[in-house]
């Protein structure tokens, strides 16, 4: 489905965020981590199976000892789009950009979601990835993914 | 309570359709319930069950007048009702059309309307100015680890179709103009289908010319979103040859979730249609070669692709050159999409797909008719929920 006329002539306008995560119970300590820059995700104390997105239970074993851990934020390119029509003010003047789907190394299965800082033709589903902290807005900084061994910008 | 073995679908029938219709929800419904009625040669007195799907896809333009299954029941004068469901959330129209199938055989109910009814969302124009007006957006939930990135915000959901179909290429080595002769091969479906909104026949290098959306997914992967209703109306079997039109049989159907609403992170080949098509096929002793047309959901063209494999139609990482070789165009091994998809006669968001097997097997389709088809399936809906339907004809 894709809305039913392009963008073209869109009247400018200001948006000076993209939508931001609000406060929520389970989800709380990823987005604390993140804004202390470490990728943290929750992990079942019984089992060490990751969790996530974050749940109360692990569907595993059925353990509610859940704990935030750290994680190396290395992984691989699960699948990756580069989107060229958008649909919220904010990317407006961010098309195209690319988002992808990384695997972590820790447990197979488990997939974050996120930005990509790199150029469409060095990426192909399978490459390593590491994690790097990006500040989106002045008060939103977000984890994002780019191929391992290169500098930051 | 008395058990229906036997589920039949035995009247059809579409609203107008088209773009800014200037029809609300209401009138939609209505016009798609009488038309399904008139195909089965049925009165209100004859339906004792309604279930339906009511909504836009994307944000909701205000002003929508929420078409609800106890309201419509009452307003068309099936009224009390026997049965009344909205699945939500749903994948799409085969959520209340399983709803309907097993209320049927529970006993609840002997006939139940189906509809999904859609008002086409705001243009994307309108989003966004909205999205502007409102201002700093807060998301919550699963929604954080997305929206804040720019996927799927403001209705943009082709990044969801655009990460399998990297994928998929990336593994199997499926190409883009594996993906165009998909696009090719519905629309000369629509070409022989006086009802489709495009008709006109359409090239792999006209595939190749319109402008992505995410990529690799282009203008012409995606369905044409339109104000439309659709309505399919199911009895028992003992009532089934009662009407107007000869009954078509639900076989087996299946209806499936895996993992969470989530369609960016979940594994392209262990998604809901894998488990759903797994499951059909034990509930039935037809196979997938006995299969005369399929009718697979084709919100975007990997969809396709992904049923086209799940079904087992043909093997794991083949549909792009099983497609190019032409398998899926009349004539060819598998019929599919044969009204043109929903890329050509508008998203009724899985309906059309009930719709046109059923007119199928009752052999009504004309220039687009798969000749002798006696079985049918269709599907609906991807990645963490979908569900599809084997139907054959009486
Ligand atoms: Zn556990």
């Amino acid at each position: 489905m894709v809305p039913m006329s392009d963008t073209e002539g869109v009247d400018r306008v200001s948006a000076l965020s993209p939508p931001v995560p609000g406060e929520h119970p389970v989800h709380q300590f990823y987005w604390d981590a993140v804004r202390e820059g470490q990728l943290k995700l929750l992990r079942c104390q019984s089992c060490r199976h990751f969790i996530h997105y974050p749940r109360p239970i692990c569907r595993f074993c059925g353990s509610v000892d859940l704990t935030p851990e750290p994680i190396s934020g290395r992984g691989t390119l699960y699948s990756y789009t580069v989107v060229m029509q958008p649909g919220h003010p904010f990317f407006m003047d961010k098309i195209p950009y690319i988002i992808g789907v990384m695997e972590i190394d820790e447990e197979p299965g488990v997939r974050l979601p996120g930005g990509i800082e790199a150029a469409e033709d060095e990426l192909r589903c399978g490459i390593p990835l590491e994690v790097l902290f990006k500040q989106v807005t002045p008060t939103l900084t977000l984890p994002f993914f780019r191929p391992t061994g290169r500098q930051a910008q | 309570m008395r058990l229906h073995e036997r589920v039949a679908a035995v009247g059809v029938g579409y609203s107008t359709t088209g773009r800014r219709t200037g029809l609300s929800s209401w009138q939609l419904a209505i016009q798609a319930c009488t038309a399904a009625m008139a195909d089965a040669g049925m009165t209100p007195g004859d339906i004792d069950g309604v279930a339906l799907l009511w909504g836009v896809a994307g944000p909701a333009p205000s002003g929508l007048d929420v078409v609800d299954p106890m309201n419509l029941g009452y307003t068309l004068g099936i009224s009390p009702l026997n049965w009344f469901a909205e699945p939500s959330p749903s994948p799409a129209y085969v959520g209340p059309a399983l709803q309907a199938i097993a209320a049927i055989r529970a006993g609840f109910a002997h006939t139940v309307l189906t509809v999904r009814i859609i008002n086409q969302r705001a243009s994307s124009r309108e989003v966004i100015r909205e999205a502007a007006e409102r201002g700093p957006e807060v998301v919550t939930g699963d929604r954080a680890y997305t929206a804040p990135y720019g996927f799927e915000v403001g209705g943009m959901i082709p990044s969801i179709a655009a990460l399998p179909a990297r994928r998929h290429m990336d593994l199997y080595g499926t190409t883009e103009a594996q993906f165009g002769a998909h696009v090719v091969t519905q629309r000369y479906h629509a070409s022989l289908n006086e009802d489709a909104i495009f008709r006109e026949p359409i090239t792999v290098d006209d595939y190749l010319a319109s402008r992505y959306i995410s990529k690799p997914v282009r203008l012409l992967d995606c369905d044409y979103p339109v104000d439309s209703a659709s309505a399919v109306i199911y009895t028992a079997g003992d009532r089934a040859r009662d009407w107007a039109k000869p009954p078509v049989w639900v076989e087996a159907a299946a209806y499936s979730s895996i993992k969470y609403l989530d369609f960016n992170t979940i594994d392209m080949n262990e998604s809901s249609p894998f488990h759903a098509a797994k499951e059909l096929w034990n509930r039935t002793d037809l196979r997938p070669e006995d299969v005369d047309c399929a009718q697979l959901y084709d919100g975007f063209t990997i969809i396709t692709f992904q049923w086209l494999e799940a079904l087992g139609f043909c093997k794991l990482g083949e549909a792009g050159p099983f497609v190019e070789a032409g398998n899926t165009r009349l004539g060819g091994t598998i019929p599919t999409n044969t009204d043109g998809g929903a890329c050509n006669v508008g998203r009724r968001h899985g309906a059309n797909f009930c719709i046109e097997t059923v007119r199928q097997l009752r052999g009504e389709c004309g220039a687009r008719q798969v000749p002798n088809a006696q079985v049918g399936v269709w599907a609906n809906a991807v990645g963490p929920f979908s569900g599809v339907v084997l139907m054959t004809a009486d």
